[in-house]
């Protein structure tokens, strides 16, 4: 039943769209389609668009060794960022895997680093451990997604509202 | 009376005489003198101004005496005839690199200057910990004889500022440093001062001084002599006008690093580099070039437009080396 209500809605967009060549349909059709195909980088800008992560960096999938222990022949697609300058632990790594199995071992990666990072900067910055003590971690299907930041929270309604 | 008076007259004659004689000797050795020198009696220019420029200014003559001087002036002193501008640096130059540091340190991977295997960094490295701690489950002797590089870069000692004393970061970078060539009897050690703070900083945590920073820099520079190490300040180019690290460098903690800090001290680091190799190639190669450019010069007489390329192809010499 639910299945059929949401093609019917997609059906009705379709519709919508083929039937007005206007700016106004095709942009509709967009946003649907944001909210039905969300990607790693969209979730990540959407994070830093509400919370700083300073000196951020991204990562790709030449240099995301140094970081997490991930087979990067796993992920379909993949938006990290890290704090540069090293001051920080602020941290966002969003990985879609190409399959739940390899989601499962890329989430145990990502909870490898989370520690990682929690020993180094429980003695170096102990006024930032918040961010680390309140991170994030959410796997949903292929998803991981993991946020250390200055609002883990507001970190983790926006991941939950994009997967 | 007039035997005496005729005596008299005798010797003046003879004085006068001797003097003539003199005069007329000291003169022709003046001519000679001119003759050989070319009648140059302008001051000689000091043995260690010569450059490219100043010999395109003078004369064919002087310009050979120039040439003379400027070989063997640069022999003797190794004056660093690299400069290189802030933030001039080219990336290929680090390949056969290792750098060993802390947090500072781990921006040079997290800004993507350097790859990560060519790095040994992590935050809260001290000269004291690095000997004893893990980064990714290796310990820092093990990555760098498996880096097998040509220089080993230190940068460490900010973290220890706040809680250890200067001289027993000295004598733990010392024990460091025996260890590393150990190792890697082959890598050549480049030691870095470590960088200033803001002001801000200080005030917030006035352990980690300005003063202290400087004192520990100059505790570790002298292991220049003590331990044969390349050493590079980056410490003053990193400072604005009052002392403190300039804001444009500076990470919102007053500590850490922006990502334009570090191609100003990549830049520093290549030019002293650069500079430590063109002074070992003054001491073995240059050194017997530089002797048989001389001889050219003497022997050819050569114009004013042969000594730019002489000097020219002198430097490319150094540089090359």
């Amino acid at each position: 039943m639910k299945k059929s209500i949401i093609a019917a809605a997609m059906l009705a967009v379709l519709m919508l769209s083929g039937c007005n060549s206007d700016g106004e349909a095709v942009e509709a059709n967009a946003t649907v389609n944001e909210a039905v195909e969300a990607t790693a980088s969209g979730i990540t800008s959407a994070i830093m668009a509400e919370i700083e992560i300073p000196s951020a960096m991204e990562k790709n999938a030449e240099n995301i060794g140094a970081y997490y222990d991930i087979d990067t022949a796993t992920v379909a697609e993949m938006s990290v960022y890290i704090c540069g300058s090293g001051a920080y632990p602020d941290e966002l790594a969003v990985f879609k895997f190409n399959d739940e199995a390899s989601a499962k071992v890329g989430a145990e990666s990502v909870k490898s680093r989370l520690d990682s990072q929690t020993a180094i900067y429980k003695d170096y910055t102990p006024a930032e451990m918040y961010k680390l003590d309140e991170a994030v971690i959410i796997t949903e299907g292929n998803w991981v997604a993991f946020a250390a930041c200055a609002d883990n929270a507001k970190a983790k309604e926006i991941i939950e509202s994009m997967i | 009376m007039s035997y005496n008076g005729n005596k008299s007259t005798a010797a003046d004659v003879a004085a006068t005489i001797v003097i003539l004689i003199l005069a007329a000797a000291i003169i022709v050795l003046l001519c000679i003198y001119i003759l050989k020198l070319g009648g140059a009696f302008e001051p000689k220019p000091e043995p260690v101004v010569t450059t490219v420029s100043s010999v395109e200014t003078t004369t064919a003559e002087t310009t050979e005496t120039i040439i003379i001087t400027t070989t063997s002036a640069a022999t003797e002193e190794s004056i660093p005839a690299i400069t290189l501008s802030l933030g001039e640096y080219e990336e290929e130059f680090f390949e056969d690199f290792f750098f060993v540091g802390d947090s500072l340190s781990t921006g040079l991977v997290g800004y993507e200057f350097l790859p990560a295997d060519s790095v040994f960094a992590q935050a809260g490295l001290t000269p004291s910990s690095i000997m004893f701690t893990e980064v990714g489950g290796e310990m820092v002797y093990d990555r760098a004889v498996e880096a097998d590089p040509k220089y080993i870069c230190i940068m460490l000692g900010t973290n220890g500022i706040a809680y250890l004393e200067a001289d027993f970061m000295y004598e733990k970078m010392k024990l460091f440093i025996d260890e590393l060539r150990l190792n890697c009897p082959e890598s050549e050690i480049a030691l870095v001062s470590i960088p200033p703070v803001t002001a801000e900083h200080e005030i917030e945590y006035p352990e980690t001084s300005i003063e202290k920073i400087k004192l520990y820099n100059s505790c570790i520079e002298k292991l220049i002599t003590e331990k044969n190490v390349i050493w590079v300040e980056t410490y003053s180019i990193l400072c604005d006008s009052t002392g403190f690290l300039a804001e444009e460098y500076a990470e919102t903690d007053g500590l850490h690093l922006k990502i334009h800090a570090y191609p100003v001290i990549l830049s520093r680091i290549q030019e002293a580099i650069m500079n430590y190799e063109l002074s070992e190639g003054l001491e073995t190669k240059t050194t017997s070039g530089a002797e048989e450019t001389v001889a050219e010069e003497i022997t050819e007489e050569t114009t004013v437009t042969t000594v730019p390329e002489e000097t020219d192809s002198n430097t490319e010499t150094y540089e090359e080396y």
